[in-house]
Parts: C-alpha cells; sequence; structure tokens
C-alpha cells in the first residue's frame, strides 16, 4: 500500500524509464522501419528480433533497480517505520509497494510500445497487431519478473547503495555473464543441446527470448539444435512451459520478500 | 490430334464491295454537278462572321498555351525484361518516362540517346508555342484585314510537330550505331508515331496525348476562323490542307490486323503502310506457312514501291487543280477522290489472292479450304482470331478526299449541295461503320442447364457461354471448345474428383468460379485438370475450396493467367498445390494470385515463364524442378514456408520477384538445389528465416536486396563459384552463414554492400576503401557448436562479437571478403507500396497508450481494488471522524478497556545482545507513562515491538489484541510519533495527510479538519523536506491523530525540538492527556518526565529498573549534566586541569569547556574556578543524553 508514495516517487523513475526506454523502442522501430521507406518493405520480424534484443537488455534493469530501492531506499531514509507503524500489515505494505512500482515499469513499458507501435502504424501496420501485444504481454512478465528479484534483494538489504550495487550485478550476470558462462562451458564440455536448454531455462530473460521467438516467429528454428530439442520435446506446450517458468521466477523471489519483509522490519 | 480445322468462317462484310463503287459515284456526282449555294455561304452577316472568327480564334488561342501543361505524344514499350513496360512521354519542351531503361536498351541496340535528339527544338517550344498561341489571341482579338495570318504558326504547328517527331524517330531508327552489342540482330528500323510497331526486339505502342489534340484542335478552330474571315480563300485553302492531310497520312498506317494465336499468348499484329509493312511479321509468316499461305512480304511489293511517290504527285495534282486555273484541271484533283478505293481494292485483291492460292505441301493443316480474308472484321481459324481494322492513315486519306470534294464543288460551281453532301456523308459513314459480326457457333447455357451436357452436344470449336448459376456438376472436355462463364457463373464439383477434366487441345476456360474439389492427394483432385491437352488456356477463373487448382499435366503451351486460388481450410501438408504444372514446355502462368495451398509446381517444364504472380500462405511458393531456361519474374511470393525452392536446371533468369517473409520449417526465400548458369537478379528478399539458401549450386546475383533475414544467404560449403555482385545485404541477423564447417573462399563477392561494413570512403566513389570482410566470432563459434545458436539474439553476443573486435586474438578467420564494398545500397527497381496508416495498429496502438495512461493513473482503482485486503473489523474500528474515543469503549477487547496496554516478559534480540529483557509493565486507559533511561536502555526498540513492528517473545496485548499475532487491529489503537520525523520529503503536507488519511482509512474531511486545528492547512502545499523541525513534529503528531486512536505512543517526541517548540508541543500533549488519551513515551529529559507523566518505567540496558510515579524515583532519575562553559581562551587549560584534579571530566571545545558532573555537583565547578580566579563569562546546563 506504499503505492501511494510510490506515486510520486514513481514520477520520476517513470519518467527515467520512460524516456530510455520509449526512445531506444522508437528508435528501433524507427530504424527498423526505415528499411520499408527505402526498400518498400517491411522488416517486422527483424524489427521484432532487435526488440527482444532490446528488452532483454532494458526490460530487467529497469525491475531489478526499481525493485532494489524499493524497500531499502524506504528503510534507509526511515520513511519505512511511519508507515509500518499504521494499521496495515507488512505484506500488504511490501505487495502495496510492489503494485505500485510495477504500475510504474507497466506504464513505462506501454509507453514505449505505444509509441513504437504508432511508428509501425504509420508505416502501414505491416506486421501482426497480435504478435505485437504479445510480445508487449511478455515484455511486461520479464520486467515484473525482474522487480519481483528486486524486490527481494531490496527486503534483504539495509542500504539501497548496497541493494543497487547487487541489483546491478544481478543483471549483468543475468543478461550478460550466465550466458558468456554457459556458452565458455559449452564449448569446453560440449554440452549437448539438452543440457544446455536446461541451462538456459534457468535464466530468466533467456526464457523470455525463447517465449518471445516461439510466440512470434511460430518455431525456435532460428535457435538451433537446442530450439529444435525443446520445440521437439514440448511440442504445443513449450509456450505454457516458457509462461510458466516465468511465472515462477515472478512468484518465488516476491514469496522470499514476503516470508523475509516482517522479519526484518524497519531494520 | 483430334478436331481437324475448321474452315474460315467468312463473316457477311459488305464493306469491300459496297463502298468502293459508292465512293467513285459520289465523287464523279460531285464533280458533275452544280448550284449557287456558294452564294448563301458569302451572305452570311459579316458582323456575325467577325464575331465568330473571334471567338475561334480565342479559344484556339487559349487550347494551344494549355496543351503546354499537358504531354503531347507518349510511347508505351514492351521488353521481356522489363515485364511493367517502358513508358516515354513527349512534352514539347521535355522528355519524361524511363528514359535511364530505354537508354539503357537503345544502347545495345546502338540507338542514339533520347535526350540527344530535338535539343534545339526542345530549347525553342515553349516560347515559339507560346508566340504561336499569342499570335492567334491577337488575331482573335484584334480584327484586321492582315490579322487572320496570324493564325498561320498556330495552324502549322501540329504539322511541324509531327513532322519533327518522324523524322527524329526516323533518324533514330535508321542510323544505328555499327559497333552497338546487337547491331548485327537489328535492322534499321522505324519506330512507330502512332499504333502498335517494334522497336527493335520491343513491341511499342506510340498514341498521341491530350496536349497534341489540344494544338490540333487549336489549328482546326483557327482554320475554321479563317475559312470564315476569308471566303474568297476557302476553295484554295481546302485543297492546300487537303494535299497537306494526304501528306500526312503517309506518316501513319492504313490499315492492321490483330492475330490471337496460342502460339503467340503475347499476340502478334501486322500493319500496312502505303510503303512497307511492319509488326510481328516473322510470327505471322508461322501462322501464314501452318495454313499454306504464302508470306507476307511477297505481296503487293510493288505498289509498296510506289506509294510514296505516287502520293507525292497525287498531293501536286490536288493544289495544281485549284490553282492553274484551267477547265480540266479539275480532273487533277479525281486521283486523290479514287485513292481510297484503289487502296482499299488493292489490299482486297491481295489478300483475296493469298487466300485462295494456299499451298497443300507446305501446310500444316492440309484439309483447310481456301478463303478469302477480311478486310475489316474479326475471323477464326482454328485457334488463330484475326481482327482486320483500318486506322488513322486511311481516314486521313478519306478526309482528304473529302476536302478535296468540298473545294471542286465551291470552286469550279461554287455549288455547295449541303443537304445532299451532308445525306452523303452520313450514308458514307454509316456504311463506313457496317462492322459486321462473326457468325460463330455459340452456345449458351443458362442458370438451369447442364455444361457437361452442353459440351457434348458441342461441336469442335464452338464457344459455349455460361450465364450464371450455380452449376453441381463435374465434366470433361474432350474437344476443343471455349468455355466463358458469365455473370457469376459457378461450377460446384461436390467436394468429389476433379470439377473440370481437360482431355483436348486449345480448351479456353474464362470467368468462372469452380469450387469444391474432391480431396484425394493422390488422385490430385483439382478445379481443372488438364491431361495431354496443348495449348489449354484456364485464365479469369476463381477457384475456391480447391485441393488442387489447375493442373496441367503434358500440355505443352498452356497458359494459366488471372486467376484466383484459395485453397481447402487443411493442414498444410493435406492441401495440394494450386497450380501444377507437370511436363509442359512452353507453359505460360501469369497474374495469377494464390493463396492458402501447398506449392505452386513447376516441374519438368521447359522454357516455361512464371511472372506478376502472387502465392501467399503456402508451403513452396513455388517448387521448380527439371525446368531449363525458366523465367521466373516479378512475383510476390509472401508469406509461405520457403518462398521459391529451385532444384535441377540451368539458365534460369529470376528477376523482380519479392520474396518476404517466408519462415516455414526450412524457411527459405530462395533456396538452390543443383541449379547452375543461372541469372538471379533484382529481387527484393526480406524477412526469410534464410534470405538465400544454397547448395551445390552456381549462379550469378546481381542487384539484389536480402534485407532482414534471420540469414542472408544461408550456404553449405557445396556452393562453389557463384558470382555476387551489386547485391545489397542489409541488416540480416547474420549477413552470410555457412551451414556445417568450410569456407566460402570460391565464391566471388564484389561491389555488394554490407550494412555492418564499418569502414569509409575517403575518395568518395562510392566503394569503401577497406574490403568487407564478415567476421563474426559468435557466428563462428556455432559453426563448431551448433546448440549455441539458441544464445542468438542475446546481448551476450553482441558482448561476444564486440570483445572479440577489441582482442583480435580472438578475431576468427573472415567467412568471405569483399574487395569492392558498396557504401549505399543498390536498390532494385522496384515499386515500394505505400505506407498507409494501418487502422488496425492505430486501435491496438492507442489501447497501449490507453493502457498506459490507465495504469499511471490508477491510483483510485487499484487502492479500491486493494481495500478488501483491509479486514471489515478493522474498519469497524476505526477512530474515525464519526466516532469519537469514547465510541470505541464499547469494543469488545476481551477484558481489556480500549487505551490500555498489558506487557510481560518482552524480550527482543538482536543476535546476542538482549535489547529488550523480560520487560513487565501495563498502562491503564488515559494513563501517561514514560520510559525513562539513558541511550540504548531499549526503549524505542519496546514501543516498536507494542507496535508490533518487531517481532518479540513475550506477550503484549494492546486493548486485549496481540502485538504478535493482531499487529494491525494493536496499530489501529495507537498513534506513532517516532523520534525522528521522516516522512517522504517530496510530498506536500497536504498530500502526506491524504496518504495518511487513507492508510488509517479516515475520511478526508476529518482530515482536513485536523489540518486546520492543527495549523497545517496553511502550509498544505509545502514539501514536508522543507517544514521546519517543529512543524515536522507537529504534523508528525497530526498524522498520529488522524483517526484519533485511544494511545499515543510518542518516541523521544522533543528531543529534536528547541525550547519554546518544546514548551508548545507539551501543551499540546497534555490537552491530549486531559481529553483522555493514554500516551506512552519515551524520554530522558527530566523536565519533560515532570511535566507530563503520571508514572515513570525507568529502563537500563533492556531491564526494567524501577517503576512509580517520577516524584518517587528521584534517585534513578539523576543524571549527569554537562556544563558548557564559557572561559577565556588562555585559562582553557588551567581550568581542565583544576577540574579534573576534582574529577571532573573536561572536553575542550573551541571557546568552551564542557564539564561532565553529576546531577548533585553541578554547582562545584563555579566554585573550584572562582577559588583559581578563572573567569567564567556564560555557561550552559544540558542533559548528558542530549545532543550537542
Amino acid at each position: 500500500m506504499g503505492k501511494e508514495i510510490q506515486d510520486s516517487r514513481r514520477n520520476r523513475w517513470f519518467l527515467l524509464f520512460t524516456v530510455v526506454f520509449t526512445g531506444l523502442a522508437l528508435g528501433l522501430s524507427v530504424l527498423g522501419f526505415s528499411g520499408l521507406g527505402t526498400f518498400g518493405v517491411a522488416g517486422f520480424g527483424r524489427t521484432v528480433a532487435s526488440l527482444i534484443n532490446l528488452v532483454v537488455l532494458i526490460a530487467p534493469l529497469m525491475g531489478l533497480l526499481l525493485g532494489a530501492i524499493s524497500i531499502s531506499g524506504e528503510r534507509e531514509r526511515g520513511s519505512l517505520l511511519p508507515i509500518l507503524a499504521q494499521p496495515v500489515t507488512p505484506t500488504e505494505v511490501l505487495l502495496g509497494k510492489f503494485f505500485g512500482t510495477a504500475a510504474a515499469l507497466a506504464a513505462a513499458i506501454l509507453f514505449g510500445f505505444g509509441l513504437s507501435g504508432f511508428v509501425i502504424a504509420w508505416q502501414g501496420g505491416f506486421a501482426q497487431l497480435e504478435d505485437y501485444l504479445m510480445l508487449v504481454g511478455l515484455t511486461l512478465l520479464l520486467g515484473l519478473v525482474h522487480l519481483s528479484i528486486g524486490f527481494c534483494v531490496s527486503v534483504l538489504t539495509s542500504k539501497s547503495a548496497t541493494a543497487l550495487s547487487l541489483a546491478l550485478i544481478l543483471w549483468l550476470s543475468i543478461v550478460f555473464l550466465s550466458d558468456l558462462g554457459l556458452i565458455g562451458t559449452a564449448i569446453v564440455l560440449k554440452l549437448s543441446p539438452e543440457i544446455l536448454l536446461a541451462a538456459v531455462l534457468l535464466n530468466p530473460a533467456q526464457v523470455f527470448k525463447l517465449a518471445a521467438m516461439q510466440m512470434i516467429q511460430g518455431n525456435l528454428e532460428l535457435l538451433g539444435a537446442a530450439g529444435r530439442y525443446a520445440a521437439d520435446v514440448m511440442g504445443a506446450l513449450l509456450l505454457p512451459v516458457l509462461m510458466i517458468f516465468l511465472v515462477f521466477w515472478l512468484l518465488i523471489p516476491l514469496g522470499i520478500a514476503i516470508y523475509i519483509f516482517p522479519r526484518r522490519g524497519v531494520q | 490430334m483430334e478436331g481437324r480445322l475448321e474452315a474460315w468462317k467468312i463473316g457477311g462484310n459488305p464493306y469491300p464491295s459496297i463502298f468502293p463503287v459508292f465512293h467513285f459515284f459520289l465523287c464523279v456526282f460531285v464533280i458533275e454537278k452544280e448550284n449557287e449555294l456558294m452564294n448563301q455561304f458569302l451572305k452570311i452577316e459579316h458582323t456575325r462572321r467577325e464575331w465568330l472568327v473571334s471567338a475561334l480564334l480565342v479559344v484556339a488561342g487559349i487550347l494551344l498555351l494549355v496543351s503546354l501543361l499537358f504531354p503531347y505524344w507518349r510511347v508505351d514499350l514492351q521488353a521481356g525484361i522489363y515485364p511493367k513496360g517502358l513508358t516515354l512521354e513527349l512534352r514539347p519542351y521535355r522528355l519524361d518516362g524511363d528514359i535511364k531503361e530505354i537508354d539503357e536498351l537503345n544502347h545495345y541496340i546502338g540507338m542514339r540517346e533520347l535526350e540527344s535528339a530535338g535539343k534545339l527544338e526542345r530549347t525553342i517550344a515553349v516560347p515559339a508555342i507560346i508566340i504561336a498561341g499569342l499570335c492567334l489571341l491577337i488575331a482573335g482579338v484584334v480584327p484586321r484585314r492582315w490579322s487572320i495570318w496570324l493564325t498561320l504558326p498556330g495552324l502549322v504547328f501540329p504539322i511541324i510537330f509531327l513532322g519533327e517527331l518522324y523524322w527524329w524517330l526516323a533518324d533514330s531508327g535508321l542510323n544505328l550505331d555499327p559497333k552497338a552489342p546487337l547491331n548485327q540482330s537489328i535492322k534499321p528500323f522505324i519506330p512507330p508515331i502512332f499504333g502498335e510497331g517494334r522497336i527493335a526486339q520491343f513491341n511499342a505502342h506510340a498514341f498521341f496525348k491530350i496536349g497534341f489534340y489540344f494544338a490540333l484542335l487549336a489549328a482546326v478552330l483557327s482554320r475554321a476562323a479563317f475559312y470564315l474571315k476569308k471566303p474568297e480563300w476557302l476553295v484554295k485553302a481546302l485543297m492546300i490542307d487537303a494535299s497537306v492531310l494526304l501528306l500526312i497520312s503517309l506518316l501513319f498506317p492504313y490499315w492492321r490486323v490483330d492475330f490471337e494465336a496460342r502460339k503467340f499468348p503475347k499476340g502478334a499484329i501486322l500493319q500496312i503502310r502505303p510503303d512497307r509493312i511492319e509488326g510481328n511479321i516473322r510470327e505471322v509468316n508461322k501462322l501464314n506457312r501452318d495454313i499454306g499461305m504464302r508470306d507476307i512480304e511477297s505481296a503487293g511489293s510493288f505498289e509498296r514501291k510506289i506509294a510514296v511517290p505516287s502520293i507525292a504527285a497525287m498531293a501536286l495534282c490536288l493544289l495544281m487543280s485549284v490553282f492553274v486555273p484551267r477547265k480540266w484541271s479539275s480532273w487533277l484533283a479525281l486521283p486523290v477522290l479514287i485513292f481510297p478505293i484503289v487502296f482499299v481494292g488493292a489490299l482486297y485483291w491481295w489478300l483475296r489472292d493469298s487466300g485462295l492460292n494456299l499451298d497443300p505441301e507446305v501446310a500444316l493443316y492440309p484439309d483447310i479450304e481456301p478463303f478469302t480474308p477480311p478486310v475489316v472484321g474479326t475471323e477464326t481459324v482454328k485457334s488463330v482470331t484475326t481482327t482486320s481494322t483500318f486506322q488513322l492513315g486511311f481516314y486521313l486519306t478519306i478526309l482528304t478526299s473529302l476536302l478535296a470534294i468540298c473545294a471542286l464543288l465551291l470552286k469550279k460551281y461554287r455549288v455547295f449541295h449541303l443537304k445532299k453532301t451532308v445525306m452523303g456523308v452520313v450514308l458514307l459513314l454509316s456504311l463506313c461503320s457496317g462492322v459486321t459480326t462473326l457468325d460463330a457457333a455459340t452456345l449458351t447455357v443458362d442458370e438451369n442447364a447442364s455444361i457437361g451436357d452442353t459440351v457434348k452436344r458441342a461441336a469442335q470449336g464452338d464457344t459455349i457461354v455460361v450465364k450464371g448459376g450455380v452449376h453441381h456438376e463435374r465434366f470433361v472436355v474432350d474437344k476443343s471448345l471455349i468455355l466463358i462463364g458469365e455473370d457469376g457463373a459457378v461450377i460446384d464439383g461436390g467436394g468429389v474428383n476433379s470439377v473440370i477434366t481437360i482431355m483436348a487441345p486449345s480448351v479456353v476456360v474464362r470467368g468462372f468460379t469452380i469450387r469444391n474439389t474432391g480431396d484425394r492427394l493422390s488422385e490430385g483432385d483439382a478445379g481443372i485438370m488438364a491431361k495431354k491437352a496443348k495449348g489449354v488456356i484456364v485464365e479469369e477463373n476463381r477457384f475456391e475450396d480447391a485441393l488442387f487448382g489447375v493442373q496441367i499435366r503434358n500440355s505443352p503451351d498452356s497458359i494459366v493467367r488471372d486467376n484466383i486460388f484459395h485453397g481447402k481450410n487443411l493442414d498444410v501438408g493435406r492441401r495440394g498445390d494450386l497450380i501444377r504444372v507437370w511436363y509442359s514446355s512452353g507453359a505460360l502462368v501469369e497474374d495469377n494470385r494464390v493463396f492458402d495451398g501447398r506449392d505452386v509446381v513447376i516441374w519438368y517444364s521447359k522454357k516455361i515463364a512464371v511472372r506478376r504472380n502472387e502465392v501467399r500462405n503456402g508451403r513452396y511458393g513455388i517448387h521448380f524442378m527439371y525446368c531449363d531456361d525458366a523465367m521466373i519474374e516479378d512475383n510476390r511470393l509472401i508469406g509461405n514456408s520457403v518462398g521459391v525452392y529451385l532444384m535441377y536446371s540451368y539458365r534460369l533468369q529470376l528477376q523482380k520477384n519479392w520474396v518476404i517473409a517466408n519462415r516455414g520449417a526450412s524457411g527459405y526465400g530462395i533456396g538452390q538445389k543443383d541449379m547452375y548458369d543461372g541469372l538471379i537478379a533484382d529481387n527484393f528478399v526480406a524477412d526469410n528465416r534464410a534470405g538465400m539458401f544454397m547448395d551445390n549450386s552456381t549462379n550469378t546475383f546481381r542487384n539484389n536486396l536480402i534485407a532482414f533475414n534471420d540469414y542472408g544467404i544461408l550456404a553449405l560449403p557445396s556452393a562453389r563459384k557463384n558470382t555476387f555482385a551489386k547485391n545489397s545485404f542489409v541488416d540480416n541477423g547474420e549477413q552470410v552463414a555457412i551451414e556445417g564447417q568450410g569456407r566460402l573462399g570460391s565464391n566471388q563477392w564484389k561491389d555488394n554492400y554490407w550494412s555492418d561494413y564499418n569502414g569509409y570512403d575517403a575518395d568518395g566513389d562510392g566503394i569503401g576503401d577497406m574490403p568487407y570482410r564478415s567476421v563474426h566470432l559468435f557466428e563462428k563459434l556455432t559453426e563448431q557448436h551448433r546448440a549455441l545458436r539458441i544464445f542468438t539474439y542475446s546481448p551476450s553476443v553482441q558482448a561476444l562479437d564486440f570483445a572479440s573486435r577489441l582482442f583480435p586474438v580472438f578475431t576468427p578467420q573472415p567467412k568471405l571478403v569483399d574487395d569492392a564494398p558498396r557504401m549505399q545500397p543498390v536498390v532494385p527497381n522496384l515499386v515500394p507500396p505505400k505506407g498507409q496508416l494501418s487502422s488496425t495498429w492505430l486501435l491496438g496502438t492507442s489501447a497501449l497508450f490507453l493502457s498506459a495512461l490507465f495504469v499511471s493513473g490508477y491510483l483510485k482503482k487499484l487502492l479500491n481494488l486493494l481495500k478488501f485486503q483491509v479486514p471489515p473489523s478493522a474498519s469497524h474500528a476505526s477512530y474515525s471522524t464519526q466516532g469519537t474515543s469514547s465510541d470505541t469503549q464499547d469494543k469488545q477487547y476481551e477484558g481489556e478497556s480500549a487505551g490500555s496496554m498489558f506487557v510481560r516478559n518482552l524480550t527482543k534480540r538482536f543476535g546476542k545482545l538482549a535489547a529488550v529483557d523480560q520487560l513487565d509493565f501495563d498502562v491503564s486507559a488515559g494513563e501517561t507513562v514514560a520510559l525513562w533511561g539513558p541511550n540504548g536502555a531499549g526503549k524505542t526498540t519496546a514501543l516498536r515491538c507494542v507496535l508490533g513492528i518487531l517481532s518479540f517473545d513475550g506477550t503484549v496485548t494492546v486493548g486485549g489484541n496481540s502485538a504478535r499475532t493482531e499487529g494491525k487491529m494493536v496499530r489501529q489503537q495507537i498513534g506513532y510519533v517516532p523520534q525522528e520525523v521522516r516522512l517522504h520529503s517530496d510530498l506536500t503536507v497536504q498530500e502526506t495527510v491524504s496518504f495518511y488519511a487513507r492508510l488509517r482509512h479516515v475520511a478526508t474531511d476529518r482530515a482536513a479538519v485536523l489540518m486546520e486545528e492543527w495549523n497545517l492547512a496553511e502550509i498544505a502545499e509545502k514539501r514536508v523536506g522543507d517544514l521546519s523541525g517543529g512543524m515536522k513534529q507537529r504534523l508528525a503528531l497530526a498524522i498520529a491523530l488522524l483517526s484519533d486512536p485511544p494511545i499515543l505512543l510518542l518516541d523521544e517526541p522533543t528531543s529534536n525540538l528547541d525550547v519554546h517548540t518544546r514548551h508548545e508541543f507539551w501543551e499540546v500533549l497534555k490537552q491530549l492527556k486531559a481529553a483522555g488519551k493514554t500516551l506512552i513515551f519515551c524520554s530522558h529529559r527530566l523536565d519533560e518526565i515532570f511535566t507530563l507523566a503520571d508514572r515513570v518505567i525507568v529502563m537500563d540496558r533492556g531491564k526494567k529498573v524501577a517503576e512509580g510515579p517520577p516524584t518517587h524515583l528521584d534517585g534513578y532519575l539523576s543524571r549527569d549534566v554537562v556544563l558548557h562553559l564559557s572561559i577565556p581562551e588562555p585559562f582553557h587549560e588551567a581550568a581542565a586541569n583544576l577540574l579534573e584534579q576534582e574529577g571532573f571530566s573536561t572536553k575542550c571545545n573551541g571557546l568552551k569547556i564542557s564539564v561532565q558532573a553529576p546531577h548533585d555537583r553541578k554547582v562545584e565547578p563555579f566554585g573550584i574556578l572562582a577559588k583559581s580566579a578563572i573567569p567564567i563569562h556564560d555557561f550552559e546546563l544540558t542533559d548528558s543524553q542530549d545532543k550537542e
């Protein structure tokens, strides 16, 4: 329920992230579609691919940072105490803050996609709107997953600086380091596609990427053997399974945060 | 071959026999007759005539000027490599259209560049025309005797234009550059000025445009004005006009035949001018030979030789007939008058002679009977239909003839038999236009009749017209028939077998909707199944719910054109091929639109052309195998699994196709396997999984735009010796990928554009100064470890590639090197679709925006959603506006009244440290209790435990509610003021109060009242961060009292306040106490305790050490004080030494010395210092706990 406060603070974060995300998404669609202007036909697939890339990069960062500073920041400033002293449960406070931050995040993402969508519409809407909307939905989910992870970090730390550093390290790990590590491991140990896939599925950003590509392209052919393996094993269940993975990634850190928060209280 | 040739059916065409006779008698009649109507004409009122002349001239002038705005002439070229055709448009002052392309073609045949001709004319055209137009206007506005001669420029302008144009065309066509690449195969020629013709190997269609017609009309009007103005010149002027027209007629064709023959799907034409024959002579000769006719050129060669001098002579004679005033001179006009008749006669004779003298030895069809081809009209022989018409040139000779007649009438006999002449002309025209219809055998099938039965009844070559209706039947066509569907005729196959089976050659099926075929893939159930039927034409049909659409099997030279196909609603694997051409060389598949089928199959057929088709949502857009020398051009292959898959063929030309968004299982745009010596050029390949896939093929790729694909080119190492030049690789996920290990070294890459090229072009020649190298570490890794592709489109991959560039030791060998990369993409000559605003996208996007707005302004909604989380009991327990604290007395707190508190064994540990240890105390309603103790005594912790925001051991109940399990209920009863008020500094006071009001479920009006009461209203809009400490404390207290709770917990409430504010605050607390609130506060200020507390609980290191009224606890409450003594600096050291000797601890602090003294010894330092005569200027006394 701390979302009222969030309301104001959101303004700042909302602005920052909206500007960053919108700018990037817009730039991408304009660039992607400038091809249209020049050559006559959409590279929607390509634009979406770039969008996926952008989303994988930005949405986790947004989620993690927003989440990380949420509780720890309040705690550090001491503003958590007056709220907790009100007739609300800590879980309510946590969830309220989560929903508030989630709303800010969602607004930023929706705004960014909305503006990019206008560019696409202006160019004649060469692609499936449903695909685009699904990508938006999936991006929201990815953002929330990382928000939830960020909250978990935030609940565990007392200082927002610590929380931010942790969030950045997590972001680096999720987006870059784990992949690079896996690439190295796969080369050295010659991991089989199934093991590689299993390892990749532990990374929410990669799960998002798989889900997005499956949604939009209808297959994971592009992802080589491991992608094909995923499609073969899970078949039509692939997308639901990926979504369930993401939902787990959303619920588990949030659950941990909910468990820990009342026990740590204002400290 | 079944069905022998039918005889030519000669339409009843009276024209050739009647017209010449009539014309001859008319001419003789006119010359012999006399009358005096000329005088009547001269008697037309002079002023009216003047007025009319002026009007005509003004209109003419305007028309001529306006003509500048429009093009004058245009020629359309049909060249194989430009299926959309080329256009050249001529205005007097400039050339428009596809000049570049035409120049390119011209270059090959050695023609000069278009712009090189007529430069001077184009430069002076505009002023010349303006002058001519102004002359006309002046002539109209200034009616003088001389002014009529100003009409001359306007009059001659169209003639000059025509002459110029003709000269220019002839000059270009006849003077070919002998060094041109194709010069050997091209004979000099004169391009057409009007009508069909050929320019080298291209068909041309030339015609005048509105600009010229304006100019022409201006000339005619000015001429009419001249006639009116100068009646005495009428005869001579008419004769001059007639002779000029006769000469002009030489520029135009006189007669023309159009041939429709299956051999020549594009048709063939023959055009006759007085001096030559032009058109598709070779093709027509071929057709002629089939029936044993002689070659065309053999006839009338003598006539053609003498034609031009004769006509010139006739024109001269015509002039002489009026300008040489002799009695006999009128007869000089006779040749012109009868010239049209002579021409028609000669033509007729020639046709008849050819038709009647067939050579059965040569003929393909020896049984054909001799016949006379028509001079005008449509005829059909077997599969060849001819349409003969007179052309502009001939009509000009008739006009010449008519003008000459008029002139003669006026001149010689001053006769103008107006009525008779008009009647004669009308009769003449009606006879001329008496076009006869073909007496074809046409059978009509109405809605209820059976097409199949009619087919059985029909004879070879008949036409069956089906008029509307849905015909539930399937039938076999076993003779050469033309089936035409009109008014939406539908043939429904009932879901069984093929609908129409064609077993005879030359069958035409046109204009039907054919639907509901069977669904047996093994049998190939089709809408139209042609078996061993040469030259079948299937056009302008619509296929719905068809397993296979059209199957052309062993039916060479067949045509599938302009049809629309919709497949069955099945999985793609179970669908059939909507177009399947099988062992049918020379077939033509064009302008079809194919949706939701499996493949378009083109197999085992040589020299086949597939063009301008659109294939969507199928498996293989085009599946192509064993077809040498084929041309696939200008197709749109969009959204299929594979765009076009090419296999086992030589010399294919694949050009100008759009291959887009083919992303099925293999997802190739253009797949090639064992394809050799082909040219793949000018294609637009975008958004496919792999733009091009190459397996064991060697071809030339030029000018293709390969963009936005996951892989631009995906090649097996077996793809060798391909040449890639001037292609553009734009933003493909991987520009060139190798499937399996290996390199693409034997392929040539030159002059391509690469969007990931990061070189520069210092010399500005459009070519990058350093080679393009395709180097990507990740791509290299995936070649060796294919499972790694799962990381595609991950930021880590970009990081990897970036790192590899920074550290060359990781840089892999380049996949390919392009030594001369272009700086700008080469975009094929494509017409981009107009980007129109998509409404669905607009809607969807707006929805996104709305949701963004909703989410960002979501407060109320979400709050409402969350309200249910607050238990109803809590809201009942709300101590809000409606209730005073007395209301709450009624609440059931299980024996404890509201405002009371019960604490037993309260213990809180942080790690090993017990911050609160076994603390017991009770507070009854309305009591004011202080927690006293030094820092770290555990007062604050105890308060937080009571609030239930820290976990603890022991029991704490507030108003009967357990702080541990019912924290929320407990906090409902407590207003809490923390020691340091840390509210959100960026909110305003108003916002802060509202926020907490909502958290406590307090109505907004109560909050407003409270703000008034606490003097907060005037600072409502101030940000909390900007408030003073006192105001903050006041705000915190106001917030604590929002819901009017029975208990207030205050943690060191005045520690941060100055004296004045502190006293104010105490007053407020006293009032609250008087109002019956229970107050519990921590403090280490004695004055505070004595002012407020009823009872004090003394704490030390977490434990309660004493409890009682403040007056009884004097011993416990004593504590050190700090004296801050202002002593001059020189005495500091001495003072400190003296005091420390007496057991005080001191600290030097700038100008002051701070002395810590027990509560009961605080006067002693003054005595000690006074004894030593150390001056004390001032002092201050503070509590040892007070902050500096």
